[in-house]
C-alpha cells in the first residue's frame, strides 16, 4: 500500500484531507496497519496554512472549514466557541494531542485561548474520527477538531514578533531541540495583548432613505493580556513511542458585554489561569497488538470580577480539576479485520466560593469497542460507545473507492452530551434531573480527486448531505418568578445540511496556485412543539448559507493570500422574526508574506472592506485592522 | 482533465451568485405593525388605549412598546422606533415599569440604565433621566420617585444599598435622592409617605425583608419595617392599608402576601398575612387581582382578594382549561371601570409573548402576539382624569363635607383616618378631600351618617334623577344606606333645618319589615374593646373587633354615648354555608347607597321625587335641595364581615356619563 504524506507541495496546504485510500497521520507516527486507518478522512488544514492565514488562534482557521459554525463575541479578547452542523457547541470534543480539552463548567473551550503558534495541524471531523485506535472518548462527540503539536526535526529556534490594531502586541519564542536519538523537546512561550478598542458603528435609515440614526463608538473593556507556556518531550523506541506536555495559560481580559441603548460600556473582567500536565504512552507490543495508555491531570481557574455598580457586582472564584485515564487497544485479527477497546476515566470537580454553591463532583466511566474491516475497495468501521454504563453510542461508518478518482463514504451515529456542572448545579437556575442531549446523525458523501503525481494540476472534490437531529436538548426555561430560570430537556433540533468542499491547485515552475472554495447549506429548524411561535424556525445563529473561500499565490518566497469568508442572515432567537434577523456578514482579509531561509516577514489587512457586523447580536465586530509581524529563525 | 479544470469554478460560481444574491442592505428603523384584536370594541370605554411595555430579554436590546387603541379594537406592535426614529438603539434593554402622570408616559428601562418620557398622546419622546439600574416609578406632587439598585456601598458590607431618587416631572431633572434598603423595588405613596419594598435580591442567600418609610416633605428615610424576605410589590388600597408581597427565599421560605395598616401609634405594622405567592397585582376599589407561581413545579395561581375582609373571593379568574395554555403569566392589569382585565404571558421569554383580554365574568374576549416579554401595562384616556392621578382637577361637582358622624365599627378612625388632636371639623374636612379625590368614607354600623353639599344647589328635574351617590358595593356585598335631602330654609349655610327622606324600594317591597323610628345608643370603652350598643326597641349588642383591623372602633372625636337613629332597613345578609363562611348581603331594588356596583349607573342615581317626611311617611313635593346626608340603614352583623356598614366613595350632579 501506496502510504503518502500530505506534505503540500505548495506553500498553503490543503484543506481536505488524505483521502480514504490513503493511511491517516496517527498521532505521532503512521503506522501502516488497518489498526490505525481512518474510514471516513476529515478535513484537514496544516499549521503554516493557519498561520498564513494570518490566525492568532484557532477560532481564526475554523472559518474555513464546512459545517462549522464560529460564534465571536469580538475582538481579540472575546470568547470564541464552534458549533459544528448545529448540535451545539457542546457537542463538539477538542482534541489536544489526543486528549480532550474539557470544560465540566459550561462545556465549551474557549478556542481564543489557544495559540496557533506551534499547532501542525487542525483538523474537523463530522461524527467521529473513524479510527480504530484512539481513546474512548474520540467515540463520543458528534463532531471533533483535533490540533497537534508539531514533533522537532531539527534543531530549531524562532522568535516572533507581532504588531497591529487595536493596541495588539505579541511576541513569541519556540526553541525545538533534539535532546538525543530518540528524545526531542518543544519549548513555547508567548505573550499576548491587545487594548481592544476598536471602533464600532451602528446606523439606521427611515423608508425615505433618510438616516434615521448613525452613531460609531469605541468599544471599551475589550482588553486582554495572556501568556502561554509549554513544554512538550518527545521519545521514540523501537516499536513504541511516548510524548508528554505541560501547558500553562494565564490571561487577564474584560468582557466588553452587549451595546444596548444607552450603555456603551460595562466593568465585567475574567482571569483565566488553566494548567495541565499530560502523557502518553503506545507501542506495538506484537506485530498485531497495540496499546496505548494516556493520563492527564487539569487544574482550572476562573476569576470573574464584575465592578460596575450599574449591575450585580460579583467577585467570584470558580476552580476546576480534571483527572483523566485512558487505555485503548487494538488487535489485527486478520490483516483485513481488527478489534479495538478504550476505557477512560474522567473525575471532574468544581469549586466555587459563590454563595449557595456546593461542590459539584463527577466520574465519568467511557468504554469503548470498535472493529473495522477492508475487504478490496470497501472498508468499515462500527463501534459502540458507552457513558456511565448506560448511555449507549452507536456509529457505523464504510467507505467505498468506487474508482481511483471517486469514493463514497456514509456514516450513522448517534451520541449524548452530558449536562455540564452550570446546567446541573448553577446556584439558581441548575435542574440536577437533567437527562443527557441526544444527537443523531445521518452522513453521505462523496470524495472526488486527481491523484495524478506528474500534473502539475491538484483537484480534489467532498461533497456531503447529512441529517441530525439532536432530542432531548437542555435549554434554559423560565421558572415563574421573574429572574429565575431553570434547565430542561425540552428542545428538539432537525438539521439537514449539505457540505461542498473543493481543494485545487497548480505549480507552473515557480508559480504556485491554490484555490480552495467551501459553502454550507444547512436547515436546522426547532421541531419541539407545534404550538411554539417558533416552530419549524430556523434555530439561532444558524445561517442557511455560509462558505468560504482561499485563494493564493506564491512565487519564490513571496506569497499572497486572499481569504473570503461568507456568514449569511441569521437570527438571534428562535422566532424568524424583522426583530431577531442579522444581516449576513462577509469580510476579506490579505495576506502578504516575505521568506527567507531564516527571515519572515508579513503583513495582514483584516476585514479588508471594513464591514461592519455583529456575529452576536449586540457585540459589535472589529472593522478594517492591521497586523504586521517579522520571525526570524535559526 | 478538462473536467478538473472546471470543476472549482463549477462551486466557486454558484458561490459568488449566491454571494451577490444575499449582500448586506441597509438597516431600516422597524415600524409598527398593525393586526385587529377582534372581540368587540367597548363603546362604552372609558379609557382609550393601552400602553404594553415588552421586557426583552437581557443584553438583547428588545425592550419594546406596544399600543392596544380600544376606540378602534387595533393593536399597534412596537410604536417606540418608529415614532422615535433618531433615538439611537431604539428603546434599550429590559424595560421593567410603564406609568401615566399627567400628560406623560415614563417608562423605567432597566439595563438601559434611564427612564423614557414621552408623550401619553404619541408616545413621541420628550427626554430621558438617566438612572442606574432603575426599577420602578411612583409619583406624588410633582415628582416622580424611582427606585435604584445602585446607592452607597453598606458600611462593612460589600453590597450596595438601594437608592430612590426624586425626580421633577417637568424639568426632568433629579433634585434629591435618598438611601434606602438593598435592591428596592415597587413604591406606594400614601399621604406624605413613600413606602419602598427592599428585595435584598443581590444578596442571596441573605435577601433583605424590610420596607423603607420615606417622608416625602424631608425626604429623609424615617424608618424599616420588617415585613417578610425578598420583598417584591407594594400597593395601597382606599383604606390606607399596603399591601406588600414577598418572594420567599425560593427554598425554605415560601412566597406570601402581607398586609399592613395604620396602628394606634400611627405607624403602619403587619396586621395579616396570606400564604400566596404575588407575581403581580392590582388593587382597584375593593379587590386585590393577582397571580403567582407557588414553586417551579406548580402552575400558575390567580385570585382576586377582598381588601376589607383579606379573603379570597374568587381564586378563578377565568376558565382551568385556558389557565392550562397560559405558559408563563408575567402581568396583569385590571380596568376598574369596566372591571375588564388583561393578562400577559410571557412564554418561554426568548419569543413574542402574548396580552390575552377577558371579560368581568372570566370569559377570554381575544388574545394577541406582544413583542419579548410583556410585562406591565396601562391604561389611558380619559379613565384616567378620576382616579389615576389624584392631582388632577375633577371636571365638576366639588363637594364639601359639613358633617361626618360615623358609628363604631372597623373602618372607623381609619377612612378616613383620625389622627390626634382632630376634631368634627378636621374630621369632616378629611372626608372632603376623600370623597373629591377617590377616597372612601366609612359610615360605621347603623346611624352613622355623612352629611355634604355641593357648589351649587339640587335641582329637581321632573321625572328625572338628579344626582348620584357613589359606594363600593359589589354582586353579593350590598350595604345600602339611605340618603336624606335638606333645603337650607334659613340661609345661614349650615345643615340645620328639615330633613327629607329619599324612600327607597324596601318601603314597597318589605311592608312590615322596615323600623321606622328607630335608635341605637352606643358607648365608649376605650382601650381598643368592642362597643356596645342598645336600641329603642330593648334589645343589645356589640360591635366586635377583629384582628386585622387595630385602630379604636368608635369615632374618637365624637362624645359618648353616641345616639344615632332613622330607619332600620331588614337584614340582608344570609349565609349561604351555614357554617359562617360565606356571606352574601343581597342588593335592594333601587334607592339606596353602596346597594350596587358603581357601574350600574341607574342604580346611583336618585331623584328628589322620592323625598318622604321621615315622620308621617308621606311624600313631599321640594324644588331643590341644598345638603345631602347619607346614614348606615343597617343593623346586623355578618359573622367574620362584621357588621354593616355604609361606605360612601363620592356624588355627582352631573348624572349624564360619570361614573366614579
Amino acid at each position: 500500500m501506496l502510504l503518502k504524506l500530505i506534505l503540500s507541495v505548495l506553500p498553503l496546504c490543503s484543506s481536505v484531507a488524505d483521502t480514504c485510500d490513503v493511511l491517516s497521520i496517527s498521532e505521532v507516527e503512521v503506522v501502516q496497519s488497518v489498526r490505525s486507518r481512518e474510514v471516513v478522512s476529515g478535513q484537514q488544514l496544516d499549521g503554516e496554512g493557519v498561520r498564513r492565514l494570518g490566525a492568532l488562534s484557532v477560532a481564526d482557521a475554523l472559518h474555513h472549514f464546512s459545517g462549522v459554525q464560529v460564534k465571536d463575541y469580538g475582538g481579540i479578547g472575546g470568547l470564541k466557541t464552534i458549533n459544528v452542523r448545529s448540535m451545539g457547541s457542546q457537542h463538539t470534543g477538542i482534541f489536544y494531542d489526543g486528549v480532550e480539552l474539557g470544560n465540566a463548567q459550561n462545556g465549551q473551550v474557549d478556542l481564543g485561548q489557544l495559540s496557533m503558534e506551534n499547532v501542525e495541524s487542525v483538523r474537523v471531523y463530522h461524527g467521529q474520527r473513524s479510527a480504530l485506535f484512539q481513546t474512548a472518548s474520540d467515540f463520543g462527540h458528534s463532531g471533533t477538531v483535533y490540533l497537534r503539536t508539531r514533533i522537532p526535526i531539527n534543531n530549531h529556534l524562532r522568535v516572533m514578533g507581532q504588531g497591529g490594531s487595536f493596541g495588539l502586541m505579541r511576541g513569541s519564542f519556540l526553541c525545538e531541540r533534539r535532546l538525543s536519538e530518540r528524545v526531542s523537546s518543544s519549548l513555547l512561550v508567548n505573550g499576548t495583548r491587545s487594548d481592544g478598542q476598536y471602533p464600532f458603528r451602528y446606523r439606521r435609515l427611515n423608508y425615505d432613505r433618510t438616516v434615521a440614526y448613525d452613531t460609531t463608538a469605541h468599544r471599551h473593556n475589550g482588553d486582554v493580556t495572556s501568556f502561554h507556556a509549554e513544554l512538550n518531550l518527545f521519545g521514540r523506541m523501537d516499536r513504541s513511542n511516548w510524548h508528554a506536555k505541560a501547558y500553562h495559560y494565564q490571561s487577564d481580559r474584560g468582557i466588553p458585554g452587549a451595546i444596548v441603548n444607552n450603555v456603551w460600556r460595562r466593568g465585567e473582567r475574567q482571569s483565566d489561569g488553566n494548567t495541565f500536565v499530560q502523557g502518553q504512552w503506545q507501542g506495538d507490543l506484537t506485530p498485531r497488538y497495540s496499546m496505548r495508555v494516556l493520563g492527564k491531570a487539569a487544574y482550572y481557574s476562573t476569576h470573574y470580577v464584575c465592578r460596575d455598580s450599574t449591575q450585580f457586582m460579583a467577585d467570584n472564584r470558580y476552580r476546576q480539576m480534571e483527572l483523566y485515564a485512558s487505555t485503548s487497544h487494538a488487535v489485527e485479527l486478520t490483516p483485513s479485520w481488527s478489534l479495538s477497546a478504550a476505557c477512560d476515566v474522567r473525575h471532574n470537580v468544581l469549586w466555587s466560593d459563590m454563595p449557595l454553591f456546593h461542590t459539584a463532583r463527577r466520574t465519568t466511566c467511557l468504554l469503548a469497542l470498535a472493529s473495522a474491516l477492508h475487504v478490496s475497495d470497501v472498508r468499515a468501521q462500527v463501534s459502540l460507545m458507552s457513558t456511565d454504563f448506560s448511555h449507549l453510542s452507536p456509529s457505523a461508518f464504510v467507505c467505498w473507492d468506487a474508482s481511483r478518482w471517486l469514493s463514497l463514504h456514509a456514516f450513522a451515529k448517534q451520541s449524548y452530551r452530558l449536562p455540564t456542572f452550570n446546567e446541573l448545579y448553577y446556584t439558581t437556575i441548575g435542574n440536577s434531573r437533567l437527562r443527557p442531549e441526544t444527537a443523531r446523525q445521518l452522513d453521505a458523501g462523496l470524495q472526488f480527486r486527481t491523484s495524478s503525481q506528474s500534473s502539475p494540476w491538484r483537484l480534489s472534490l467532498t461533497a456531503d448531505v447529512y441529517r441530525n437531529r439532536v432530542s432531548h436538548k437542555i435549554i434554559a426555561y423560565p421558572q415563574g418568578q421573574q429572574f429565575r430560570w431553570t434547565m430542561l430537556n425540552l428542545g428538539e433540533v432537525r438539521v439537514t445540511g449539505v457540505d461542498l468542499n473543493a481543494e485545487s491547485g497548480v505549480n507552473l515552475g515557480q508559480w504556485h496556485l491554490q484555490l480552495s472554495p467551501q459553502y454550507t447549506w444547512q436547515r436546522a429548524i426547532d421541531v419541539t412543539s407545534p404550538a411554539d411561535s417558533y416552530y419549524r424556525h430556523q434555530i439561532p445563529y444558524v445561517p442557511h448559507h455560509s462558505g468560504s473561500l482561499r485563494a493564493s499565490l506564491a512565487y519564490r518566497g513571496v506569497s499572497l493570500l486572499y481569504a473570503f469568508t461568507y456568514t449569511g442572515e441569521r437570527w438571534s432567537q428562535q422566532q424568524n422574526i424583522a426583530y431577531n434577523h442579522l444581516q449576513p456578514w462577509y469580510t476579506s482579509d490579505l495576506h502578504l508574506q516575505y521568506q527567507t531561509p531564516s527571515w519572515r516577514l508579513s503583513a495582514d489587512v483584516l476585514n479588508l472592506l471594513d464591514q461592519q457586523y455583529d456575529v452576536i447580536v449586540n457585540y459589535p465586530m472589529p472593522g478594517r485592522s492591521f497586523r504586521f509581524s517579522i520571525s526570524y529563525s535559526l | 482533465m478538462i473536467l478538473t479544470r472546471i470543476s472549482p469554478l463549477c462551486l466557486a460560481l454558484p458561490m459568488l451568485v449566491l454571494f451577490l444574491a444575499s449582500c448586506r442592505h441597509d438597516e431600516f428603523v422597524i415600524y409598527e405593525e398593525v393586526e385587529r384584536v377582534g372581540g368587540e370594541p367597548a363603546s362604552d370605554a372609558m379609557c382609550s388605549g393601552l400602553y404594553l411595555l415588552n421586557e426583552g430579554n437581557m443584553g438583547s436590546n428588545h425592550s419594546t412598546l406596544d399600543y392596544l387603541d380600544l376606540l378602534t379594537g387595533t393593536y399597534h406592535r412596537n410604536i417606540y422606533a418608529q415614532r422615535n426614529p433618531s433615538v439611537v438603539r431604539e428603546l434599550g434593554d429590559v424595560g421593567n415599569d410603564i406609568q401615566v402622570y399627567g400628560s406623560r408616559l415614563w417608562m423605567v428601562i432597566n439595563c438601559s440604565n434611564k427612564v423614557e418620557v414621552a408623550r401619553v398622546s404619541d408616545a413621541v419622546r420628550l427626554g430621558q433621566v438617566d438612572v442606574p439600574n432603575c426599577r420602578y416609578v411612583a409619583f406624588a406632587g410633582g415628582y416622580a420617585y424611582i427606585s435604584s439598585y445602585v446607592g452607597p456601598v453598606a458600611l462593612g458590607g460589600d453590597v450596595q444599598l438601594g437608592r430612590v431618587y426624586k425626580v421633577d416631572t417637568l424639568t426632568l431633572q433629579k433634585v434629591d435622592s435618598v438611601t434606602v434598603g438593598y435592591q428596592p423595588e415597587q413604591m406606594a405613596v400614601v399621604g406624605d409617605r413613600l413606602y419602598v419594598a427592599n428585595s435584598g435580591g443581590y444578596r442571596l442567600p441573605v435577601y433583605d425583608n424590610t420596607l423603607s418609610v420615606v417622608r416625602l416633605s424631608s425626604f429623609a428615610e424615617e424608618c424599616r419595617i420588617r415585613v417578610g424576605v425578598n420583598l417584591h410589590r407594594v400597593e395601597s388600597d382606599r383604606y390606607g392599608q399596603l399591601w406588600v408581597s414577598s418572594r420567599g427565599n425560593y427554598a425554605d421560605i415560601p412566597p406570601r402576601l402581607y398586609c399592613l395598616a395604620m396602628t394606634a401609634r400611627h405607624e403602619y405594622a403587619v396586621v395579616d398575612s396570606l400564604e400566596l405567592s404575588v407575581s403581580d397585582m392590582q388593587v382597584t376599589g375593593d379587590t386585590l387581582w393577582y397571580f403567582g407561581k407557588p414553586s417551579s413545579s406548580a402552575g400558575p395561581s390567580y385570585g382576586i382578594i377582598d381588601v376589607r375582609t383579606h379573603r379570597a373571593i374568587d381564586t378563578h379568574l377565568f376558565d382551568g382549561v385556558l389557565s392550562a395554555r397560559i405558559a408563563m403569566p408575567y402581568g396583569i392589569l385590571v380596568d376598574r371601570h369596566t372591571r375588564d382585565f388583561y393578562l400577559m404571558d410571557a412564554k418561554n421569554y426568548v419569543s413574542n409573548g402574548e396580552l390575552l383580554h377577558f371579560l368581568p365574568d372570566g370569559r377570554l374576549d381575544w388574545r394577541m402576539r406582544t413583542g419579548d416579554i410583556p410585562s406591565c401595562g396601562v391604561l389611558v384616556g380619559a379613565c384616567l382624569h378620576d382616579a389615576e392621578t389624584d392631582d388632577l382637577p375633577q371636571p365638576s361637582d366639588l363637594l364639601t363635607v359639613d358633617e361626618y358622624v360615623p358609628a363604631p365599627g372597623q373602618f372607623v378612625n381609619m377612612m378616613p383616618r383620625w389622627d390626634e388632636g382632630d376634631d368634627a371639623l378636621a374630621m369632616a374636612e378629611k372626608c372632603t378631600s376623600a370623597l373629591n379625590g377617590g377616597g372612601v368614607v366609612s359610615l360605621g354600623g347603623f346611624g352613622g351618617y355623612v352629611t355634604f353639599h355641593f357648589d351649587r344647589s339640587v335641582t329637581n328635574v321632573a321625572d328625572a334623577p338628579d344626582f348620584a351617590v357613589f359606594g363600593n358595593a359589589h354582586d353579593g356585598a350590598s350595604e345600602p344606606g339611605i340618603v336624606m335631602v335638606s333645603i337650607d330654609t334659613n340661609h345661614n349655610g349650615v345643615p340645620d333645618d328639615e330633613w327629607y327622606e329619599l324612600s327607597g324600594s324596601a318601603d314597597t317591597d318589605s311592608l312590615g319589615r322596615v323600623t321606622y323610628g328607630y335608635e341605637v345608643t352606643y358607648e365608649r370603652q376605650g382601650d381598643m374593646a368592642a362597643v356596645p350598643w342598645t336600641d329603642n326597641l330593648g334589645r343589645s349588642g356589640i360591635i366586635a373587633r377583629n384582628p386585622w383591623h387595630n385602630q379604636e372602633y368608635f369615632p374618637q372625636w365624637l362624645d359618648s354615648p353616641l345616639r344615632l337613629g332613622g330607619t332600620l332597613l331588614p337584614p340582608n345578609g344570609s349565609d349561604l354555608s351555614h357554617n359562617g363562611s360565606s356571606w352574601v348581603l343581597s342588593h335592594l331594588r333601587y334607592g339606596y347607597v353602596d346597594n350596587r356596583p358603581n357601574t350600574d349607573t341607574d342604580a346611583q342615581r336618585f331623584d328628589l321625587d322620592w323625598a318622604v317626611s321621615p315622620v308621617t311617611r308621606q311624600p313631599v313635593r321640594l324644588s331643590h335641595a341644598d345638603f345631602i346626608r347619607v346614614y348606615s340603614a343597617q343593623n346586623q352583623v355578618c359573622g367574620w364581615l362584621g357588621e354593616t356598614s355604609t361606605e360612601v366613595t363620592g356624588a355627582s350632579l352631573n348624572i349624564g356619563r360619570r361614573t366614579k
